[in-house]
């Protein structure tokens, strides 16, 4: 007498397993696929300043440092560090007076080089996220966490 | 009867090859996530400065704030979960503010107000993208943390300065 053989119970798992796993690398795939082409990333440089900085926080920040965000993705990399002497005013009977902290509080600008696509009028880092002048970012370097604000950007080439 | 139920219940040779298959790809996937997150991971000793700023001078026979703090006492968080180092030396300093002098902004010390500078040293894990980490706590120069310093509650001291030394 033939005996019918049966799948058992582990056989739908493995092969439930295995379809999955298929099915989500095809879907990584698509997704992959329909993201920019990396033809078509420029380099964009975005004027930032940090303000009220300790002398010795700004100490802590170099040209050539990587910029990551808080979840730790690569952000860009920091091409031009200026310091300055961080500005004050104080307003006195309705007059306005100015002056500067010496040797103890500054203002940073750094250049920040980073990648993405043009368009338009428009650059979106990575493909997807849009900059904006006066945006603020939170981004931090193995030693140093900066609260920036874009000043300019400026797009390259490829 | 029963013994037919028992026959269909034992695995085939395809069914091992199945299970041995799934075993190298799980095993090939841990080793390959162990690998790429230890290879990025220091260990390493670190100084931060932390700066508490103006502080009330006391009154004659009371305790400064920086009394509670201790050379060699040890710094927690907040919540006293992680130890974030030992304190290596502090200096009280003379509290400035932008004030206007004769017409003109300029800083300038306020009589009864003081900054501390504290260095801490401690061990922690850097890594590329996540700096430099205790426990999970981020210690990065321009942030802002609460601390305890030795038996003093430290609250929203700043982070001036961050650097490995050598342990």
């Amino acid at each position: 007498m033939k005996k019918e053989k049966k799948g058992s119970l582990f056989d739908v798992f493995v092969i439930s397993f295995l379809l999955l796993s298929i099915l989500g690398a095809s879907l990584r795939w698509q997704q992959l696929s329909a993201s920019p082409s990396e033809e078509r990333f420029v380099e964009c440089i975005l004027l930032t300043r940090a303000t009220g900085l300790h002398t010795d926080t700004a100490l802590c920040i170099a040209e050539g440092d990587e910029l990551y965000t808080a979840a730790g993705e690569y952000y860009g990399r920091i091409t031009a560090k200026e310091v300055r002497a961080l500005g004050v005013r104080l307003v006195e009977d309705g007059a306005l007076f100015e002056g500067v902290w010496e040797d103890t509080w500054c203002d940073v600008r750094l250049g920040i080089s980073v990648r993405g696509i043009q368009q338009g009028d428009a650059f979106l880092k990575g493909g997807r996220e849009r900059l904006l002048g006066g945006q603020s970012l939170t981004l931090y370097t193995q030693r140093a966490a900066l609260a920036l604000e874009i000043l300019d950007f400026s797009v390259g080439s490829a | 009867m029963k013994k037919i139920q028992k026959d269909d219940r034992r695995l085939s040779g395809v069914d091992w090859l199945l299970i041995l298959l799934v075993a190298i790809l799980a095993l090939a996937a841990l080793s390959l996530w162990g690998w790429s997150t230890r290879r990025e991971e220091a260990i390493l000793t670190f100084e931060y400065t932390v700066l508490l700023e103006n502080l009330p001078l006391r009154g004659e026979g009371e305790r400064q704030a920086w009394d509670f703090i201790l050379t060699g006492g040890e710094v927690y968080n907040q919540n006293g979960t992680a130890l974030l180092g030992r304190v290596s030396e502090y200096r009280v300093v003379d509290h400035k503010e932008m004030r206007l002098v004769d017409g003109e902004a300029r800083a300038e010390v306020v009589p009864d107000r003081r900054d501390v500078w504290i260095r801490i040293r401690a061990e922690g894990v850097s890594k590329i993208g996540d700096g430099v980490r205790i426990s999970d706590v981020r210690i990065a120069a321009g942030m802002r943390g609460d601390f305890r310093l030795g038996n003093y509650d430290a609250k929203g001291a700043r982070v001036l300065w961050v650097e490995e030394v050598p342990s």
